[in-house]
């Protein structure tokens, strides 16, 4: 059991392990062709899984799965790639942009308060899930301006951008959208950068309109619940 | 070496984009300050994407790869939710599909009153 403690301990095995979840993930989705067997569920099982039954801590994977984690900054930066890629088609639909996103953030908003309310939770924990639409570091800062746990958004951001990024392809044929500008809109207002890891694999247009959205869903977030505070 | 010159470039950016977050007078997130800084660039003669390419095609292909570590944690935060964990996820999944739904429909439903306005104009 000595052996397990040491060997989980090295930042090696953080990084292994995610590694391998995210292969074996991937290759089941690919293997089957299912949406539903979705490769970032696949991986969350197994790594969960793995740390559950061998009984190793959570500190432990982090020590290696924090170098993972530091990369998200890098990778969303490179979205800037798929977004000047598409200029032309962006400055094209600047008002649908706004519109969509300022739209989405305030139903986003608006529908988590409405069933927060329905559910009976108390306002703290209605404030923390509020931002779990907008990508994480800009969730947290809100979450603490509007009195919430940060803990709990933290989760409820994984939970919504995790959902959008199995979804999204069934919302997509539910709501008969056949634009990709829409789709890639309201994946991003939707999911942030989990749904958008999504809206990449269904095309360079979806994969830049959801980044756009990213960003435009953030500011208007930002700025709507910095009124809701005053 | 190419692909280790590109790392170089998109981290030295991120660092920057840090950098320029800590001196806004408002909090905002250096990662999306950093995709805004890059996108600027490739504007500019500095930077041509085709100088990251490489490294940015194999993070984006990846992407989901990068959020398994943020989804594990939630067995650390298992005895936060307790009972309400049914509660909060039903919340976001009701309000996200509900905000899915209404960008998408206003953005089709913008795009097609600014064709019908141009249509308009024409006549």
């Amino acid at each position: 059991m000595e052996i397990i403690e040491t060997v989980t301990r090295s930042p090696l095995f953080g990084v292994f392990l995610t590694l391998l979840a995210y292969i074996i993930g991937t290759y089941i989705n690919k293997k089957t062709g299912k949406v539903y067997l979705n490769n970032l569920l696949i991986a969350y099982i197994i790594v969960i899984g793995t740390l559950l039954i061998f009984k190793i801590p959570v500190e432990n994977y982090n020590n290696g799965a924090n170098i993972i984690t530091s990369c998200l900054g890098p990778v969303t930066a490179v979205l800037a790639i798929s977004i000047y890629n598409q200029r032309k088609k962006v400055k094209e639909n600047l008002l649908p942009i706004i519109i969509g996103t300022l739209a989405g953030s305030i139903t986003s908003i608006g529908s988590v308060i409405v069933l927060a309310k329905l559910f009976g939770l108390d306002w703290p924990t209605t404030a923390s899930v509020i931002p779990k639409s907008v990508t994480t570091a800009i969730a947290l800062a809100i979450s603490d301006s509007l009195g919430g746990y940060i803990a709990i958004t933290a989760i409820c951001v994984v939970i919504t951008g995790c959902s959008g990024n199995i979804l999204s392809p069934y919302l997509i044929k539910l709501f008969r959208f056949t634009d990709p500008v829409a789709e890639g809109l309201a994946i991003g207002t939707a999911s942030h950068a989990l749904g958008t890891s999504k809206a990449i694999e269904l095309g360079e247009i979806q994969g830049a309109f959801s980044s756009i959205a990213i960003t435009f869903a953030g500011l208007i977030t930002v700025v709507i619940t910095l009124l809701m505070v005053i | 070496m190419k692909a280790f010159k590109e790392l170089a470039i998109i981290i030295g950016i991120c660092l920057f984009g840090e950098i320029s977050a800590q001196l806004l007078p408002f909090p905002f997130p250096s990662s999306v300050l950093s995709m805004l800084i890059l996108l600027a660039l490739f504007f500019t003669p500095l930077l041509k994407p085709e100088s990251i390419e490489g490294v940015s095609s194999l993070m984006l292909g990846n992407m989901v790869l990068f959020f398994i570590p943020s989804g594990v944690q939630i067995i650390k935060y298992a005895s936060v939710m307790k009972d309400s964990w049914w509660k909060l996820v039903l919340i976001c999944l009701i309000s996200m599909v509900l905000t899915f739904f209404v960008t998408g429909f206003s953005v089709i439903l913008t795009i097609k009153l600014i064709k019908g306005g141009k249509k308009n104009g024409n006549n």
